[in-house]
């Protein structure tokens, strides 16, 4: 038998424990189908959603890991797609790299605050002239700026949203995908206008923290995640909701 | 001393330095370090910017140590040390910068001022609640 990715002290979801994952790890090697093995995979997301004492799994999406990968198939001899654990540390050290982009937004928002947005009006003029997309500062001119109030509230709440969502780690992954399109709207707009990187930088700074579970330590995603993925059985939006934690 | 009381004290001053540590990091640099100062009255003095970083690391502990308080005597729940912890950091806001900053110190509460010091108070209480949590764990393990 393979040992698998299974490490004592594992506590599995939805009742399945140690010897369902061996069980799944003795199926798998009278499998030789790729149809089957993904037949599988199903299974091996409750077995892979798992936390113990001093580690996190990395693979906790719903999607699941690659099984292939997961059970060390015969291209994965060396071990070198075995699945990837993070330590406690590391997570704690990914959970304020979070907090801190999201102190970031937060922070942004003083400058711009209702009702009259103030200084935000001059960066979005600042982008009629410099957006790198032709046809962007046309939109920007005749369809954002007359309608600045509009815009105003539009970007100050969700500047406010990314905060919150990254501050207190509550659906980090939807915050961070907001903070990714924000970014890019600014590169868009004004990276023109001043160093690239730096917009640059604001749109990696969102990008990273996208792939991980970086709510799950100092955040509320840790206490959310496990519940969700409880109901994800039953209820498609618990499912659909389980991917942003 | 209770292990709960002391880990609450330890995770509060934790929590209440990683607070100071955002305040710092601003335009100034510091300048959100003169909030905490302002609630005693104490922003215009010399050293006011360590004042405010000292401030929260002492009043994070104390509020750390009532969270420990409550905590005694309970099985640690990830649940209840995050909602008990952030309402520590909704008792900092309303005792400290709602009742002695604006009250008697005079501190302007608009929406600046007040959108500021709540959400990071609140944080501060999530950070409290999370760490007593981990450090609950490290503790049995």
């Amino acid at each position: 038998m393979f040992p698998l990715a299974y490490a004592p002290g594992v506590q599995t979801l939805n009742g399945l424990a140690r010897d369902d994952f061996l069980y799944y790890g003795m199926l798998h090697q009278t499998v030789k189908g790729r149809n089957k093995i993904r037949r599988l995979r199903s299974g091996m997301i409750q077995l892979y959603y798992t936390h113990k004492g001093d580690h996190m799994s990395t693979s906790s999406s719903t999607r699941g890991p690659d099984p292939a990968a997961v059970l060390g198939s015969t291209q994965d001899q060396d071990g070198s797609r075995a699945p990837i654990t993070i330590g406690e540390t590391s997570m704690l050290v990914v959970a304020l790299v979070r907090i801190f982009v999201g102190y970031l937004w937060f922070q942004q928002l003083f400058w711009k605050l209702p009702p009259t947005f103030g200084g935000l009006h001059t960066f979005v003029v600042r982008e009629v002239g410099g957006a790198f997309i032709p046809g962007y500062g046309t939109l920007v001119q005749n369809v954002l700026l007359p309608n600045f109030g509009l815009l105003g509230a539009f970007t100050f709440a969700a500047e406010f949203l990314i905060s919150i969502s990254l501050m207190f780690g509550l659906f980090s992954r939807a915050g961070a995908i907001l903070a990714t399109i924000m970014a890019l709207q600014l590169y868009v707009g004004l990276s023109n206008t001043e160093w690239y990187w730096t917009y640059g930088m604001l749109v990696l700074l969102a990008v990273v923290l996208l792939p991980l579970p970086t709510g799950r330590r100092l955040g509320i995603d840790q206490w959310l995640a496990p519940r969700l993925q409880v109901a994800v059985e039953n209820h498609r939006t618990a499912r659909w909701l389980s991917w942003f934690v | 001393m209770n292990p709960a009381i002391q880990r609450g004290a330890t995770s509060g001053i934790l929590a209440g330095f990683l607070l100071g540590i955002l305040f710092f990091v601003d335009y100034g640099p510091g300048n959100a370090l003169l909030k905490p100062a302002s609630w005693f009255g104490l922003a215009q003095v010399g050293g006011a910017k360590w004042i405010g970083f000292l401030l929260l690391i002492i009043l994070g502990g104390l509020f750390g140590l009532l969270f420990g308080v409550l905590q005694r005597n309970r099985t640690v729940e990830l649940g209840r040390s995050l909602l008990v912890g952030m309402a520590m950091g909704l008792a900092w806001w309303g005792f400290v910068a709602l009742l002695i900053g604006s009250g008697i110190s005079h501190v302007k509460l608009d929406l600046g001022n007040f959108l500021y010091s709540f959400i990071m108070l609140f944080l501060y209480g999530l950070l409290l609640g999370s760490l007593f949590f981990q450090r609950s764990s490290v503790h049995r393990g």
